[in-house]
């Protein structure tokens, strides 16, 4: 699957989806992509510079990509333990349709960035404050994307 | 003990995460069905009925991996078994032909084509792969590599498994009340795309309906659970036109054993006896009625040291099978795969005669790309017939067909404890002296 995996990564680099920017992490490798996320607007990341690594299993597409934040994020579906691991949605292994392209998965990352998804969080105390008092989780993430994701 | 929020979480994305390691191959080689006796030896009493029954009736069955695939895959195996059965490359690639033009109800749904064909690829080059050495074949060795190999598996149940999405959505109205309230879109995408969610009876109903009974193909399921009885419930889809022209009887059925959430393949004795030498299905074999002097269903043709790559031979793919058993009623199941041998050798073969236009083909072949179709060489009647005569095989393995089976009554019959060859009398037969009797035959 090297040459559906070839396309999709000439695909997105001819047609990025919107704040982002995907290129290998180290040049001869097509299973390993780094995806430079600017923060979309009207959230609290908005001008922040994320990164992500986003792992392709030998086995996709039959197997989901691994999404691993780089960058430290305050978000309810991103695990706070230095692997910043976001596994949810159609993220998920039984979850994941081989049909699915790339371009959709990091759609959704971006979509997630824009709302969240308490229901099926891996931090459950963002996921409350998410929930119950959203002004002071907008601050908390506002000031974790001015310290951890400068431009 | 209590846990903290943030261990809960924990627990809780483990327990999502958790994959069970599912055991063995993705679909092992035919075993005795005496394994599952054996294994619930130990069970429940409706089990051990059941299963000690089982095996009377279904003597080898095949394991498929557990791992949320095995319905599908077990479906698809069958599928190219139930194929590799009819000896017939005719038909196979008539599938090659008719999977290939579902392609339209795949973009019909949306369904982007260059992702798609990556998985149909896969499909269609086994079709074409297995079509190439029939009617030889190997008793499904072949398919079975394919299918342990999986890359080559997963595209193929990822191909089945987009055809019955779109398949369901274009036909919408014959499963949307099954669905509990859901839309057959969301079903789709919940239950039948997603790699590794296993087949539920919907999905089943769906897969059969679109791309198994089409082929021509027939399922059986039985259900090994705690219902009372001492046998297996049984569910059976049989086998629709196929879209061939060709006469098909359906023979090759497909059968399932599943047992909660999991499926395995399961063979009754006569499927297997079947394999080698599939022409017995073809109606004008089974009205056969004059002298039988072959009996071997399983004449071991695998075995002369073929040169594959020159047993493509394309009069022989569509003419030549078709023309092995409709030219002389005496040719038996098991001769048509033996007298395809010389044919390749034609060059070489002292037997060989002069080449001539085969009889048209009951089957015609599809018109499709590949070596099987570029007509470099046919066989002649005359030459599968003396050739026929040359192999003539004599084996002790029992008969097969109805007419075989009662040809060892007679006496008339080599087979017979007190065979007696038939003289012929013509004065017995037509009155050509004065003092003949038409009814005094041989009473003298």
């Amino acid at each position: 699957m090297t040459k559906r995996i070839t396309k999709e990564f000439a695909d997105l680099q001819t047609e990025p989806p919107e704040d982002m920017k995907v290129d290998l992490i180290t040049e001869n490798d097509l299973f390993k992509w780094v995806v430079t996320i600017n923060g979309p607007k009207d959230t609290p990341y908005a001008g922040g510079l994320f990164l992500v690594h986003v792992i392709l299993p030998n086995e996709y597409p039959f197997k989901p990509p691994v999404i691993n934040w780089k960058t430290k994020i305050y978000h309810p579906n991103v695990t706070n333990d230095g692997k910043g691991t976001m596994c949810l949605g159609f993220l998920r292994d039984g979850e994941w349709k081989p049909s699915s392209r790339m371009a959709a998965a990091l759609e959704y990352v971006r979509q997630l960035m824009i709302e969240p998804v308490p229901d099926d969080a891996v931090d459950p105390a963002i996921a409350e404050e998410y929930k119950n008092n959203r002004k002071q989780f907008f601050k908390t993430a506002k000031q974790w994307t001015t310290t951890y994701a400068k431009p | 003990m209590a846990y903290t929020e943030e261990e809960l979480a924990q627990y809780e994305r483990l327990s999502n995460d958790y994959v069970p390691d599912a055991e063995g191959p993705l679909v092992s080689p035919r075993q005795s069905s005496q394994r599952i006796t054996s294994e619930y030896a130990q069970a429940d009493p409706v089990y051990v009925h059941k299963t000690t029954t089982l095996p009377q009736q279904f003597s080898q069955y095949r394991t498929v991996k557990g791992d949320g695939n095995c319905g599908w895959r077990a479906l698809a195996f069958g599928y190219f078994e139930a194929l590799l059965q009819t000896a017939d490359p005719s038909r196979v690639l008539g599938e090659v032909a008719r999977l290939t033009s579902l392609n339209n109800v795949l973009d019909s749904v949306g369904y982007p084509r260059d992702i798609y064909e990556d998985f149909t690829d896969e499909t269609l080059q086994l079709l074409k792969s297995t079509a190439a050495t029939l009617p030889v074949h190997d008793d499904g060795a072949a398919l079975l590599a394919s299918f342990n190999d999986s890359g080559i598996c997963n595209a193929i149940i990822m191909h089945f498994r987009l055809v019955t999405s779109a398949w369901m959505k274009t036909h919408a109205d014959s499963y949307v009340h099954y669905t509990e309230n859901q839309s057959i879109q969301d079903y789709c995408s919940t239950h039948i795309e997603p790699h590794a969610v296993e087949i539920d009876n919907l999905g089943l109903q769906a897969c059969i309906d679109a791309i198994i009974k089409p082929a021509g193909i027939a399922v059986q399921v039985l259900y090994l659970d705690r219902s009372p009885g001492e046998e297996v419930n049984q569910l059976n889809w049989p086998a629709g036109p196929s879209t061939l022209n060709a006469p098909y009887n359906g023979l090759s059925t497909i059968r399932l054993l599943y047992r909660p959430g999991h499926y395995d393949i399961l063979y009754k004795h006569e499927d297997i006896d079947i394999l080698p030498a599939a022409a017995v299905t073809n109606p004008q074999i089974n009205l056969m009625s004059g002298p039988v002097y072959l009996s071997s269903s399983n004449v071991c043709y695998s075995q002369q040291g073929l040169d594959i790559d020159n047993f493509y031979i394309p009069g022989l793919m569509s003419a030549g099978v078709s023309l092995a058993y409709s030219t002389d009623a005496y040719i038996s199941n098991a001769i048509y795969a033996p007298s395809a041998l010389p044919i390749t050798s034609a060059a070489t073969d002292p037997y060989s005669v002069p080449y001539s236009e085969p009889p048209k083909a009951i089957v015609e072949s599809p018109t499709l790309e590949g070596p099987w179709n570029t007509d470099r060489f046919r066989p002649s009647q005359y030459q599968v017939e003396v050739k026929f005569r040359q192999v003539m095989p004599v084996r002790p393995e029992p008969c097969q067909t109805e007419a075989m089976k009662q040809a060892g009554e007679s006496k008339a019959h080599f087979r017979n404890e007190d065979f007696q060859p038939q003289i012929w009398e013509p004065g017995a037969e037509y009155n050509v002296g004065r003092n003949s009797e038409p009814n005094r035959r041989r009473s003298s």
